[in-house]
């Protein structure tokens, strides 16, 4: 059933990014709320600036284009203690060193890492990729046909991005 | 295995904070007093890594070998040490290259680190595997609870209502398959649903069906039903006569 009212469609928006643990389009809200994606979008808007107090535990996240609800960042250590597990380990230096050199310079082979770095970053790669920060997202056509690495909308999530542009820029070398 | 020697993620790293420590330019720094300083901090590491020593220890290499060009007057550097060289770039802008690059990443992972320390602390709930997109069809469309209970009525109207509250007394099943045994012992075939549209309550219905099947199992009585969805009929089979009073025990 369509709705009309504009409170009840911002309502059903914010019922339904609840219920999802996922990121939504505007494209999926304005399907199941049966109303045009401008409208949607704009009451996006309207809902996130709700949430931008902060008095709401809750913050709308804009991701890739894609919207979820998440706990606000100054509450964490409340969620934490919760939660029987302590907040996951920071990634090693050489494990955010790697995410670094894939996340500006992506798609991007284990050998151009390595060369960067100056060290071998089999583990590296290893840890980002099972933590979904990381995944293959093809191979170089050159000799070998070495995989390519590029960062995941995880990757974005983790460090509280809204999309790839959103990556502060990476830093100008003063010597060149 | 230990990934970060000394808190360093490489040679490359080790060599920078090196240079940063004495707060000069990496294109001004001295190759040769950083080499020393170099070789004094890799010597005192732990090597628990072969491969990884082999790593700090090429920078190492790279760094002597400026540092004796360095040290060699242009016109002494032997012919060889220039032939094998004479291809190749100059071994230090090369290697001030590498780092200059090398810092760029590595001063961008200082700003995902401090990204790290908000972004993932904000939390979601648990997140799962998304709905598949294709929508299946409802199979109770259109069904509402008045539905259900007509066809519950439907269902049970054919067995008399029970008096609530009161327990039944269980009906045997042993007592049931001594029945059906005698009653085809007189009639030599019985029809199933014949037979069991005179239960009179639920709980002769289950025990009666039960000891049909128990029979059938023990192979006391054998059962066919020609048409489908028409009357089953049973028979006595030659081992039914005379073990009805085992039935009992």
């Amino acid at each position: 059933m369509p709705q009309t009212n504009l409170h009840e469609a911002q309502a059903a928006i914010e019922a339904i990014l609840f219920a999802a643990a996922f990121p939504l389009s505007v494209k999926d809200l304005a399907a199941a709320i049966q109303i045009d994606e401008d409208t949607t979008a704009k009451l996006l808007r309207e809902l996130g600036d709700r949430h931008s107090v902060p008095e709401s535990g809750i913050v709308l996240s804009k991701l890739d284009g894609s919207f979820i609800l998440m706990s606000r960042p100054e509450y964490a250590p409340f969620v934490e203690n919760l939660s029987a597990r302590q907040r996951p380990a920071p990634l090693s230096p050489a494990s955010i060193e790697t995410l670094s050199i894939i996340a500006y310079r992506q798609p991007v082979t284990r050998g151009e890492i390595e060369r960067i770095r100056g060290v071998s970053s089999d583990s590296s790669i290893a840890t980002l990729s099972e933590r979904g920060l990381i995944a293959e997202v093809g191979r170089r056509n050159s000799v070998g046909r070495p995989v390519l690495y590029g960062t995941t909308p995880e990757f974005l999530m983790y460090l509280g991005l809204t999309s790839l542009s959103d990556l502060p820029p990476l830093p100008e070398s003063e010597d060149q | 295995m230990k990934v970060d020697t000394e808190g360093f993620s490489g040679p490359l790293d080790l060599l920078l904070s090196l240079i940063e420590k004495k707060q000069i330019d990496i294109c001004e720094v001295s190759i040769s007093d950083i080499a020393d300083d170099y070789l004094e901090q890799v010597s005192a590491m732990e090597w628990l890594d072969i491969d990884q020593a082999a790593e700090f220890l090429i920078i190492a290499a790279t760094l002597l070998y400026i540092k004796v060009r360095a040290l060699l007057p242009p016109e002494e550097v032997p012919e060889e040490l220039a032939a094998a060289t004479s291809e190749m770039t100059d071994p230090r802008a090369e290697l001030v290259a590498r780092l200059v690059e090398y810092r760029r990443y590595r001063d961008a992972a200082r700003v995902l680190r401090n990204l790290e320390a908000v972004g993932s602390r904000m939390y979601t709930r648990p997140l799962r595997p998304l709905p598949t997109p294709t929508v299946r069809a409802n199979p109770v469309e259109g069904l509402t609870g008045h539905d259900l209970l007509q066809a519950y009525l439907d269902a049970s109207s054919s067995i008399p209502e029970e008096f609530p509250y009161l327990p039944a007394d269980e009906i045997p099943i042993a007592t049931q398959m001594v029945s059906v045994l005698v009653r085809l012992a007189r009639k030599g075939k019985l029809g199933l649903f014949e037979f069991l549209g005179g239960a009179r309550s639920r709980h002769l219905l289950v025990s009666t069906v039960l000891a049909v099947l128990e029979l059938v199992r023990r192979g006391r009585i054998s059962a066919s039903q020609p048409a489908p969805f028409g009357e089953i009929w049973m028979f006595a089979t030659s081992q039914a006569i005379g073990g009805a009073a085992d039935e009992l025990t």
